[in-house]
């Protein structure tokens, strides 16, 4: 062979009319694997290694060879190559080149670009369950949207919700959708059963749970693998439906697809799990404020470790709380009044491990007002978070006595539990269902009007003319007082004598301690 | 295992949406079986004809068009008599499995693996169709028996049953290569009785 096709990149393989290989450059016997010596006066159908089409066979075998090119995979040297078959003279020459990589780069984005499709209609998808479950009116239809939406979708094989039954702690399957009865009856099967479910683990750890692949998992119980199996489903994800640490139930979708659940996809389930968990407490929340009809409920804690118990054991006096607002983050801001002074009090409370604040607002006669900040676990907190309104609390040095109104579908027994599960011996004292009148806005005005005084009225009505509310202030007080023609001072005073009675008709006296904060 | 096979070129449909691991089965099953490549769900679906359906067809679990799994199911409906062996990505290591195909390989299939699920489903294949055989060729032979020759000329439905039990042992044979003996011996019994 002449030194230039010697020393040319592309392989070349120079075929006699008899069918065998005269020559072969080095460049060509690189890309066939093979030893030189050996391909030399071989025959060029038992040289080159076949493709599953067999096209550059054909085309050699053909007489006359037929001058083509030829694009194929050989497995046996596991190379995409492109041939040229050419005929000079009597021989037929043939150029090889290696195009391998020109192959893999094109998978590799067929594969990206596919991935990234696929992520862009979960998020979609995602989104759009996101906004059903915020309309939702009940427990119920948040467990089927979730459900539907998901698993009607295409990229869910199957899809199930499992609600938690405080009372004993199981999970039972709310809704399921996608073709696979034989799974969901090994799932209903061992939820009955004491083996753990990915779903079961996500409730248990408060955290999502991945299982890239369910048939050689060998922590998942047989006969779901075996079901998941025959339906070809590979992966699963369970991720808590969970608000403010309340666990109200779990998601788990199953996928067929190779290459499972990516962490994208994994973080777009986990923000619908949350949303969802929002929206059940949501649910339960509005459920007691537009209810006609409460149970009120009377509920003793006896234990020790609850932050206002130990306090009120510590400084020997009874604590009752005056208010409590639920903060972000799981904090409640508590207003406790106190029997005697507040030191003993603030001094056991700075050192609680559940008490990120305390701060005394002010001693009176023979009684004192503390401001506590709860960070950790406390019975109000739980109970808040199940919707409950907290109307009173009172703590002795052995127990917790708070009283709160639920709903009227309110799950009483799983309040009650939820709290059991924190604390030790939660008990119900009594139980009461009672019937909530709406007060009209008439019977309210009226109501305030009877509490002020004709000069409260005068000085409040004169300030709210004078633009003394807005901000920037239109009058300042000096201003008011001499259009009423008072001192400043008493101005002031009047004021807020009117704005705190106000206030007591707004937030309804002393009937109400805590309920869910409508800022937050 | 040897690469031997008990069948003669059986007809195999392969499928694979990775053309780098198709064609690598085919050249596996080069010289001992006829095979079909395709590249989709799609593509394996018209590639089958029902009047002469393959032997085996060997699916891809994982296409992304349509999965092994629905392919499966369309195939089944279509009443062929043909064996399914999954190709799938995980070995789950599960036996005695009441599964929704005949077999499964894991991937990456060795050559021997592919020739021994194929040459064993051939196998169960030719057993499967034997009995039918047998159904359909006593049913053959009593009518041939009863009605003359003459009447069974242009009797349609004879024909049909003729054509179809000639067919059904001629696949037989192919798959079972010592199927012929067993067949003769079928045959010989006296069935109309005297």
């Amino acid at each position: 062979m002449d030194d230039r096709l010697t020393r040319a990149p592309v392989g070349i393989v120079e075929v006699g009319p008899d069918g065998e290989i005269e020559a072969v450059n080095p460049a060509g016997v690189a890309i066939l694997d093979a030893d030189r010596k050996q391909l030399t006066g071989q025959e060029v159908a038992d040289a080159l290694p076949r493709s599953a089409s067999a096209t550059l066979h054909e085309a050699l075998a053909a007489d006359p060879v037929v001058e083509r090119s030829i694009e194929e995979y050989y497995p046996a040297v596991d190379r995409w190559l492109a041939a040229e078959v050419t005929v000079v003279d009597e021989n037929t020459v043939l150029y090889l080149r290696d195009v391998t990589e020109r192959h893999d780069s094109r998978q590799t984005v067929e594969r990206l670009q596919q991935r990234l499709s696929r992520l862009e209609s979960i998020d979609a998808l995602v989104t759009r369950v996101l906004q059903q479950v915020l309309d939702a009116s009940d427990r119920k239809e948040v467990w089927e949207t979730v459900v539907r939406r998901l698993g009607t979708a295409d990229l869910y094989e199957f899809v199930w919700v499992g609600e938690r039954d405080p009372a004993d702690d199981c999970l039972r399957v709310a809704a399921s959708a996608g073709e696979a009865p034989d799974v969901l009856a090994a799932i209903n099967a061992e939820l009955g059963s004491s083996t753990v479910l990915p779903a079961q683990r996500a409730v248990e750890t408060g955290s999502a749970c991945t299982v890239e692949t369910i048939p050689d998992d060998q922590d998942i119980p047989r006969d779901l693998r075996v079901a998941a199996f025959s339906r070809g489903l590979q992966s699963a994800f369970a991720v808590p439906i969970a608000s403010g640490g309340t666990i109200s139930g779990v998601l788990s979708v199953y996928v067929g697809r190779e290459e499972g659940i990516s962490p994208q996809e994994r973080a777009s389930l986990d923000a619908l799990g949350a949303v969802a968990g929002f929206a059940i407490i949501a649910i339960r929340q509005a459920d007691l404020l537009f209810a006609d009809t409460v149970t009120e409920l009377r509920l003793a804690v006896r234990d020790e470790s609850v932050p206002f118990v130990a306090a009120s054991a510590a400084a020997d006096t009874s604590l009752s709380l005056d208010g409590a607002i639920v903060g972000d983050n799981d904090t409640v801001v508590c207003y406790l009044r106190t029997g005697s002074a507040s030191d003993p009090v603030t001094t056991t409370l700075a050192d609680h491990p559940a008490v990120s604040d305390v701060r005394p607002v002010g001693d009176g006669d023979g009684s004192a007002l503390v401001e506590v900040k709860l960070s950790g676990q406390s019975p109000l907190g739980i109970l808040t978070d199940w919707g409950a309104t907290v109307t009173d609390a009172n703590y002795t040095a052995e127990a917790a006595e708070v009283v709160v109104e639920l709903p009227p579908e309110g799950d009483v027994r799983a309040v009650v539990e939820a709290v059991d599960e924190q604390f030790a011996d939660a008990t119900i004292r009594s139980r009461t269902e009672h019937t909530r009148e709406p007060e009209t806005m008439e019977a309210f005005r009226q109501r305030l009007g009877e509490s002020l005084t004709q000069k409260q009225r005068r000085v409040l009505r004169t300030a709210h003319l004078a633009d003394y509310f807005e901000s920037p202030r239109g009058s300042t007080s000096e201003e008011v007082a001499e259009a009423l023609d008072i001192s400043g001072p008493t101005v002031l005073y009047h004021l807020r004598n009117a704005q705190r009675k106000l206030l007591n008709a707004f937030f309804d006296g002393d009937d109400r301690a805590a309920g869910p904060n409508p800022d937050t | 295992m040897g690469a031997d096979m008990h069948v003669d070129h059986p007809q195999v449909l392969l499928a694979d949406d990775e053309k780098e691991v198709a064609d690598a089965y085919a050249v596996r099953l080069e010289g001992v079986a006829d095979v079909t490549v395709t590249y989709s769900g799609a593509e394996t679906l018209s590639a089958v004809d029902p009047s002469e359906p393959p032997d085996v067809v060997l699916l891809d679990r994982h296409m992304p068009d349509q999965s092994g799994d629905e392919v499966l199911e369309q195939l089944r409906e279509r009443n062929i008599h043909t064996r399914m062996i999954m190709v799938t990505a995980i070995d789950p290591g599960l036996e005695l499995l009441d599964l929704p195909f005949d077999d499964y390989l894991c991937k990456p299939v060795e050559r021997e693996d592919v020739r021994a699920a194929v040459d064993q489903q051939c196998q169960v294949l030719a057993y499967e169709l034997l009995g039918e055989y047998f159904e359909l060729e006593s049913k053959r032979a009593v009518v041939a028996a009863e009605l003359p020759p003459e009447r069974l000329d242009d009797h349609e439905e004879f024909a049909a049953l003729d054509s179809r039990t000639t067919a059904l042992r001629d696949r037989v044979c192919r798959l079972l290569p010592d199927a012929e003996a067993l067949l003769e011996t079928f045959s010989g019994v006296d069935r109309e009785g005297c």
